[in-house]
C-alpha cells in the first residue's frame, strides 16, 4: 500500500528515537517500499552520525582541580545552604509544612495583625509640626499636599490637619477659623496641582468665604483655575457674599471669558441678582449673543 | 546519567549544610557543566566564568530546589540560563578555533566519542568539526542550545523542554530548524 512520503522531521525524530513504537513501525514499513524516502533517510542518518561522532572538547583533570580550588575559595565567602536558614526562613518553612488548619489560623492572625497595624499606623506616625508661615514657605518651595484630615471633636468640628508630601513628614494643624490656616488653605487652593486637593480645599473653605484672604483666593480661582468644577464652586461661594467691585468684575469676566457654558450660566445667574447699571449693561450685551442670558434678562425685566 | 538516588542524598545533605556533600555534588557534575558551557558560549574564558557562576548560584539557591524534580535538570537549566545571559552580554560571539582551544598546557583536549578511528578519519572529522562550529555560530541562540543539548549532551526532547522551560513542540521546532541549516552546510560531506 502506497502511503504519503515521510517528512524530514519524521525521519529525524525516528533516528533520534523520539517516536512511539507504532510510529516507528509505520516509518519502517514505509521505508521498505519507498526509495525516495530511503535516500532522505540515508542522508539524515549520515548527518546525525557525523555530528554525534565529532570529538568533544573536554577539560583536563588538572584544569578541573584548579577550577574546583578557586570555586571552593569563593564558596567559603558565602554561608552554606543549611546555615542560611534563619528564624524567618524556619518560620516560613514551618508555615508551609504545617497542617491546613494551622496555616489558615496563621494566615488569619497575620491579616488581623495587618489590619490592626494599618489602623494604628496613622496615629503613631510622627509629623513635624509647621507654623502657617513655614507651611506657606514650604509650599512655595514646591512641597505637595498629600492629605487633608478634618479632625472632628465635640467642641471643635472645624479642626483640620494638612499633611505634606515630603521625605520628612510635615503637617500643620489648626482651626479653620484661624487666619493662618485660612492663608495656607487659600494658598493651596490657588497653587496646588492636584484637582482633588483643590476641590477638597474649596469645600473646607465654604464657611469661611467672608474672610478677605479666602475671598481673594476664590476670585483668583474663578479667573484661573483649570477645573470648571472648582470655578463653579467659587462662583457659588462668591455670590453668597456681600457684593463688591472685585466680585462684580470677576463675575463679568466669567460671563464673557469662561470657556465652560455651565460656569457662564452660573455667572449670569449671580450677576442677575445684582442691581447695578454697569452689570445690567453687561448682561444686555451678553443677551444679544446668548439665549440663556436673554431669557434671564427678559424674565427679570 | 549519574545515579539519582545517590544525587538526591547528596542534595539533601548539602541542603542541611554539609559542605562535603556539596563538594561531592560539584565533583559529580562540574566536568559536564564546564563542557556544556564551553559548547554553549564557544570559548573557554566565558565557560570558566559560567562554571563559577553556576555553582555559586546552585550553592546559594540549593534550599529552593525541591527533590520532586531531577537535580541535573535544575542544574542544567542554571547553566543554560547563565550561558544565554553571557552570550547576550557579548555583542558578538567570541569563537575560538580548535588550535586556540587545544593549547600547549593541555587544559582542553578533544576526545572522540568513538574509538578506533583512523588518523585520516580524524582529519575529516576536524573539517566537519570546523564546519559544524561555524554553522552553529549562525544559529539563533535557542536553536544552538537545543542542538547542543540534543546532539552533544544526548538529552531527550522531553528533558530539553524541562531544562529550557518551554513546550516540547517548541524544542522540536528549534531542533528542526537547526538540523535543516546544518544539513545544508554538511551536504558536501554526505555521501549520496
Amino acid at each position: 500500500m502506497k502511503t504519503k512520503h515521510l517528512s524530514r522531521k519524521q525521519i529525524l525524530l525516528y533516528l533520534l528515537k523520539e517516536l512511539s513504537h507504532e510510529k516507528d513501525k509505520s516509518i519502517e514499513d514505509h521505508l521498505k517500499e519507498c526509495t525516495l524516502c530511503q535516500n532522505a533517510f540515508a542522508e539524515e542518518k549520515q548527518m546525525i552520525k557525523m555530528i554525534t561522532g565529532l570529538p568533544r572538547l573536554e577539560p583536563s583533570s588538572k584544569l578541573m582541580e584548579r577550577y574546583r580550588l578557586v570555586l571552593k575559595s569563593e564558596l567559603s565567602k558565602i554561608s552554606a545552604p543549611g546555615a542560611q536558614k534563619n528564624f524567618l526562613s524556619d518560620l516560613w518553612e514551618s508555615f508551609f509544612y504545617s497542617a491546613p488548619t494551622k496555616r489558615f489560623a496563621a494566615t488569619f492572625a497575620l491579616i488581623l495583625l495587618g489590619v490592626v497595624l494599618g489602623q494604628m499606623l496613622p496615629r503613631i506616625s510622627t509629623f513635624r509640626q509647621l507654623s502657617p508661615g513655614d507651611a506657606v514657605l514650604a509650599l512655595q518651595s514646591s512641597l505637595e499636599v498629600s492629605d487633608f484630615k478634618v479632625i472632628p471633636t465635640d467642641d471643635q468640628s472645624d479642626r483640620v490637619e494638612i499633611r505634606f508630601n515630603t521625605v520628612q513628614r510635615q503637617s500643620i494643624k489648626g482651626n479653620l477659623g484661624d487666619p493662618g490656616i485660612q492663608y495656607v488653605l487659600s494658598y493651596i487652593l490657588e497653587n496646588e496641582s492636584g484637582d482633588d486637593v483643590r476641590l477638597k480645599t474649596i469645600q473646607l473653605l465654604e464657611d469661611y468665604s467672608q474672610s478677605e484672604v479666602v475671598q481673594g483666593a476664590l476670585i483668583r480661582s474663578l479667573e484661573r483655575d483649570t477645573n470648571p468644577g472648582i470655578r463653579l464652586k467659587a462662583i457659588r461661594l462668591l455670590k453668597s457674599l456681600p457684593v463688591n467691585e472685585k466680585i462684580k468684575d470677576v463675575l463679568v469676566y466669567a460671563l464673557f471669558r469662561d470657556t465652560n457654558s455651565g460656569v457662564q450660566i452660573e455667572a449670569a445667574n449671580a450677576l442677575n441678582r445684582i442691581s447695578d447699571d454697569r452689570v445690567r449693561s453687561f448682561l444686555n450685551k451678553k443677551a444679544k449673543e446668548d439665549e440663556y442670558t436673554r431669557a434671564l434678562v427678559e424674565r427679570s425685566s | 546519567m549519574v545515579d539519582s538516588i545517590h544525587t538526591d542524598e547528596l542534595v539533601r545533605q548539602a541542603q542541611e549544610g554539609s559542605v562535603e556533600a556539596f563538594e561531592k555534588l560539584v565533583r559529580t557534575y562540574d566536568k559536564r557543566v564546564l563542557s556544556l558551557a564551553v559548547q554553549l558560549v564557544g570559548n573557554t574564558e566565558d565557560a570558566k566564568d559560567i562554571y563559577q557562576d553556576v555553582f555559586m548560584k546552585v550553592y546559594s539557591r540549593l534550599n529552593q530546589f525541591k527533590l520532586e524534580s531531577q537535580f541535573y535538570t535544575w542544574l542544567y537549566r542554571i547553566v543554560v540560563n547563565c550561558a544565554i545571559s553571557y552570550r547576550k552580554k557579548r555583542n558578538r560571539q567570541i569563537h575560538q578555533s580548535i588550535d586556540e582551544v587545544v593549547d600547549r598546557k593541555g587544559d582542553w583536549q578533544y576526545h572522540f566519542p568513538q574509538t578506533g578511528q583512523s588518523p585520516e578519519r580524524h582529519t575529516i572529522n576536524n573539517e566537519i568539526l570546523e564546519q559544524v562550529q561555524s554553522t552553529m555560530d549562525k544559529l539563533s541562540l535557542m536553536e544552538r542550545v537545543v542542538f547542543i543539548l540534543r546532539f552533544f549532551e544526548d538529552f531527550k526532547i522531553k528533558d530539553i523542554s524541562e531544562i529550557m522551560g518551554c513546550a516540547e513542540g517548541t524544542v522540536k521546532n528549534y531542533l528542526f530548524r537547526s538540523t535543516r541549516k546544518m544539513r545544508k552546510e554538511l551536504m558536501v560531506f554526505i555521501e549520496t
